[in-house]
């Protein structure tokens, strides 16, 4: 990379190098998610037989991993860019590894190295198996090759890659604390994200009403299901999305017991899986084909 | 003529552990394949890095050898019914592969019969191995397999490229549209170009790989990076093998690389830092000359480190920032004292129909409590009792929190840096987790045996308590697994008392459970476990069988001891002829029918019966107090001075005879002295003693 390597020309190198490759660069979804994996041109789009690239940033919520911003590490949102790629080809590895020398980082003289690590997203009944790609220590990015989404068996297979932008910044711009990440010239992480993740995190380990989030996620779980009535597949998961979100707060607040975890984890599932059998049932896509 | 084989699988790179596995399995497939298509095939060696894994075979015969035989067929008034083929003529052709025209005709006696002449094997092994190795690779198995194409195969990660070459010959094997070629890959990153396979020596390829930046064998690149450690000043003696190992297959390159982070972070405890640098990076401590950690780590790359500081930088700042989060947690921690964070456990479940941690340390508080009385140790009940109070309050930690494997070794360091407990109490709460394995060390200190055979004897009641306890295969909560550590701990530690005490007060503290069931339940458990300890301590099945046939083996400390003293006395006559003389009381009393009841010496009809009975009534009295000794030959003794008697009575005496009064009486005695002595001591009778004259007998009839 020629530019500078600030976390705003990482993002757009990125999108260069997989807009090159043939990805749909996409937008992000618009609603509280934990991890790119819920974007629904990954959940959805994974399912079926339909060819599919494409390439997004993904902001993503983990209300437990808060730190006020102090943590030079962890962050209550930090940025996913994910790609999809559907189905995966031979060259996956090839082709991710030209990205990492897209975005600067010198292969050659680096000790990058892929440690297996079983990915799993037991919410969205998810599986896959490939790595934690390593550079010089450094956890930079998951790299997966999707085996299961909603419980079903992925026929094709598809490689989803989630590079962990904060850390890859951080990396290559040599800073220990993510607040100091150069965002653009002369704009730092912290001028940008010191309040947000301050708030929300004395939000969610503080301030947040246990009683009206149990409130909301009652509710938003009965509108999932009244809208798969209906047969309104999106509307259904983006309230599954809400509920999704609503857990983790509660679970950060100290709601939930360990006992119950499971239960609900597993309650939130059932609802993906009944997104995802509808959306597959139908068979129409993002084009509404038929 | 044969030649040289050559297999290489090359794959993305593979989880550390499944390699050897995968190797194996490689080899012996081969191994068996090959014999299945008589191919004759000398010095098979498997070899592997993350990315390959690689079979050879020093010499495979060319070609299977031919065989060539006759097969008898039906009779040919059968085979032929008016000058044509019957249906038993062509199915023999059929069956044998030759033409109805090229059977033979023989007489076997004054019978003729059909012939064919079969002509076996001779396949090309080039024309062979396309299909056996496909198949192979197919049938190899690991723990968790994946699809990556549109295609049947799947395997730990996706395989990307074949070789196969016999001596010069490519072989074309082919998996799911994947052709093997002579071209095989180097270092991921260090090669630069493909690496050109011509032939089937294993010398030249390792030399090939090993210019494209690849060490083939895992032995070599172990040895390297125990070389680079010892260069970089690792001490020997704490060199982490596993670790060495693991690393060794997650690289094909190995360069180790030497750090150095904040000296202040040494501030954090010694297994924490150990901790953090082997579980998040893999990497191994650095000490100094007095063996004291130091401010460095040694981490293991895959890189020739041509551009050695800029690695080193990444490292450094990643460990540093993992170190800084420990310290964070240390620091967090230590606001809170074990003590007050008991009361947060009441909000940990334990497990789900057992009740939370703190349910769970208040019973094994009270239970140590008990242990330490029975077992005379009541000096160290009330450290027990602490400790087991304070044992899982490290569960509410940051730091175990992040490092679970550290449960324990923070209760210890916690307790005693912020609690300042004594350090029997704090050294407690770690040992309480020993021994974790068969192998594993047991509580050093008694204060720890106390706890840890109270914390295990809970769960194991507790679990068999809601029927979570072992069934046939099934144990779910590794119960079998914990009382062997009960009872290893028991007799390690000297501790007498017996099972059926322990677990009844165990049970007391679930007063819900059906105490009489599940204590019975737990006492099968703990029994089977015995058996196997005695079994390790070398005692013979029939000497462990018949000290376990005495309810008094429940005291396994005293029983331990008794069957290796027992099993020291074999070789005596004396205790040859007491067993002998029990084991005719038994037999005898077994087979007859007769009302029990107590002996009456007043209908004692021979002078010999009477003997016996004076020598039994002596030993009776003597024998509480040897036994309250559990002076195991003081017992031998008193018996065999009944058993001279006994001897002479069996020899003199008809113990069935026709009157019935004395017959009962006399069997009622023979009963009463066998009774007696199983349920004191043990089975003497169960005891064999023409063992090697049993095992050649058996050898001869074989």
């Amino acid at each position: 990379m020629k530019r500078r390597p600030t976390l705003q020309n990482i993002i757009l190198a990125l999108q260069e190098y997989w807009g090159a490759q043939g990805c749909v660069l996409a937008l992000p979804y618009d609603a509280e998610v934990g991890a790119g994996t819920f974007h629904p041109y990954t959940f959805f789009a994974a399912l079926g037989p339909q060819p599919w690239k494409v390439a997004f940033v993904q902001p993503s919520r983990r209300p437990a991993d808060g730190r006020y911003g102090d943590n030079p590490n962890r962050l209550y949102q930090h940025h996913q860019f994910q790609v999809i790629l559907k189905p995966a080809p031979a060259d996956s590895q090839d082709l991710y590894f030209a990205s990492l020398r897209a975005i600067g980082i010198d292969t050659r003289h680096h000790d990058v190295r892929l440690e297996e690590d079983d990915w799993e997203s037991p919410t969205l009944g998810a599986t896959g198996l490939g790595w934690q790609v390593l550079c010089d220590g450094t956890e930079i990015t998951q790299f997966t090759y999707f085996q299961q989404v909603a419980g079903m068996d992925l026929q094709p297979v598809c490689t989803e890659l989630t590079y962990g932008l904060e850390r890859i910044a951080a990396f290559i711009q040599g800073v220990n604390h993510v607040m100091d990440i150069e965002w653009v010239e002369g704009v730092t992480y912290r001028m940008l994200k010191k309040r947000t993740e301050y708030e929300l995190s004395a939000y969610s380990f503080h301030g947040a009403s246990v009683e009206r989030h149990w409130d909301f996620f009652r509710k938003a779980e009965e509108e999932s299901r009244a809208a798969l009535e209906q047969k309104l597949v999106l509307p259904a998961y983006e309230w599954l999305l809400k509920c999704s979100h609503w857990f983790n707060m509660l679970d950060a607040r100290g709601a939930i017991s360990v006992t119950e975890r499971t239960g609900y984890i597993t309650k939130i599932r059932a609802m993906a899986c009944a997104c995802a059998r509808a959306y597959v049932d139908d068979g129409r896509g993002f084009g509404l084909v038929s | 003529m044969a030649k040289p084989f050559l297999f290489e699988v090359g794959v993305e790179e593979m989880p550390a552990g499944y390699l050897a596995p995968y190797a194996e399995q490689l080899a012996s497939l081969f191994a068996d394949e090959m014999k299945k298509a008589n191919i004759v095939v000398k010095g098979i060696t498997t070899w592997y890095t993350p990315r390959r894994l690689v079979l050879h075979c020093a010499r495979v015969a060319e070609q299977q050898p031919v065989i060539e035989e006759e097969v008898k067929g039906p009779p040919c008034d059968v085979a032929f019914a008016n000058g044509q083929a019957t249906r038993a003529a062509t199915a023999f052709a059929d069956k044998t592969g030759v033409a109805l025209e090229a059977l033979e005709r023989r007489a076997v006696g004054d019978k003729e019969y059909l012939y064919a002449n079969v002509t076996r094997g001779g396949a090309r092994t080039i024309e062979l191995l396309p299909g056996v190795m496909a198949g192979i690779v197919r049938r190899l198995k690991a723990p968790k397999t994946m699809r990556w194409a549109d295609a049947p195969t799947v395997f730990a990660r996706p395989i990307r490229w074949l070789v196969a070459l016999l001596g010069k010959e490519l072989v074309p094997v082919e998996l799911d549209g994947l052709r093997a070629g002579m071209q095989t890959r180097g270092h991921r990153f260090l090669a630069t170009r493909p690496v050109r396979v011509t032939s089937a020596s294993l010398t030249t390829l390792t030399k090939k790989l090993r210019k494209a930046y690849v060490v083939l064998d895992v032995r070599e690149r172990e040895q390297q990076i125990l070389q680079q450690l010892a260069a970089h000043g690792a001490h020997d003696e704490k060199i982490d093998r596993g670790l060495v190992r693991v690393c060794a297959n997650l690289v094909e390159w190995p360069s180790v690389v030497r750090g150095s982070f904040d000296p202040a972070l040494l501030e954090l405890p010694e297994p924490v830092l150990i901790t953090a640098l082997k579980k998040h990076q893999k990497s191994f401590c650095v000490y100094d000359e007095q063996g004291a950690l130091a401010a460095g780590f040694l981490s293991v790359a895959n890189n020739d480190l041509a551009d050695e500081p800029r690695i080193r930088a990444g490292y450094e700042r990643v460990i540093t920032a993992r170190l800084a989060d420990a310290k964070f947690f240390w620091d967090e921690d230590r606001q809170t004292t074990l003590t007050a964070r008991v009361e947060r456990l009441r909000t940990v479940v334990f497990q789900e129909k057992l009740g939370t941690y703190f349910d769970k340390t208040q019973r094994v508080a009270a239970l140590a409590r008990a242990l330490a009385a029975m077992s005379g140790r009541d000096a160290l009940a009330d450290a027990a009792a602490r400790a087991a109070f304070l044992s899982r309050a490290d569960l509410t930690t940051a730091m175990v929190y992040e490092f679970p494997e550290l449960q324990g070794v923070m209760g210890r360091i916690y307790a005693k840096v912020v609690d300042g407990e004594p350090a029997d109490v704090a050294d407690a709460i770690e040992e309480m987790y020993q021994p974790r394995g068969a192998d594993d060390a047991l509580p050093a200190s008694g204060v720890g045996a106390l706890v840890s055979v109270a914390d295990k004897l809970d769960t194991i009641v507790g679990c068999c308590a809601v029927g979570l306890g072992p069934t046939g295969s099934a144990d779910p909560y590794a119960l079998r697994r914990q009382a062997l550590g009960v009872l290893r701990i028991l007799v390690a530690h000297d501790l007498r008392l017996t099972l059926g005490a322990a677990v009844g007060a165990a049970l007391a503290q679930y007063p819900a459970a059906d105490a009489a069931g599940v204590g019975a339940h737990v006492l099968q458990v703990l029994r089977g476990r015995f058996e196997t300890v005695l079994k390790d301590a070398g005692v013979r099945y029939d000497v462990s069988a018949a000290v376990m046939a005495s309810p008094a083996w429940e005291a396994v400390t005293q029983t331990y001891h008794k069957a290796q003293a027992l099993m020291a006395l074999l070789p005596a006559d004396e205790f040859r002829q007491a067993c002998t003389v029990l084991e005719r009381c038994e037999n005898i009393t077994r087979a007859a029918e007769f009302t029990p009841g107590a002996v009456d010496p007043a209908a004692f009809v021979d002078a010999l019966e009477t003997q016996v009975w004076q020598a039994w009534t002596r030993t009776c009295e003597l024998l509480p107090a040897a036994l309250q000794r559990d002076d195991v030959r003081g017992v031998v003794g008193l018996l065999a001075e009944v058993a001279a008697p006994l001897h002479a009575y069996f020899e003199g005496v008809r113990v069935n005879v026709e009157e019935d009064v004395t017959r009962t009486n006399r069997l009622r005695m023979l009963r009463a002295i066998r009774d007696a002595l199983v349920a004191q001591f043990a089975d003497l009778g169960a005891v064999v003693f023409d063992q090697t004259a049993d095992a050649a007998a058996r050898a001869t009839k074989k």
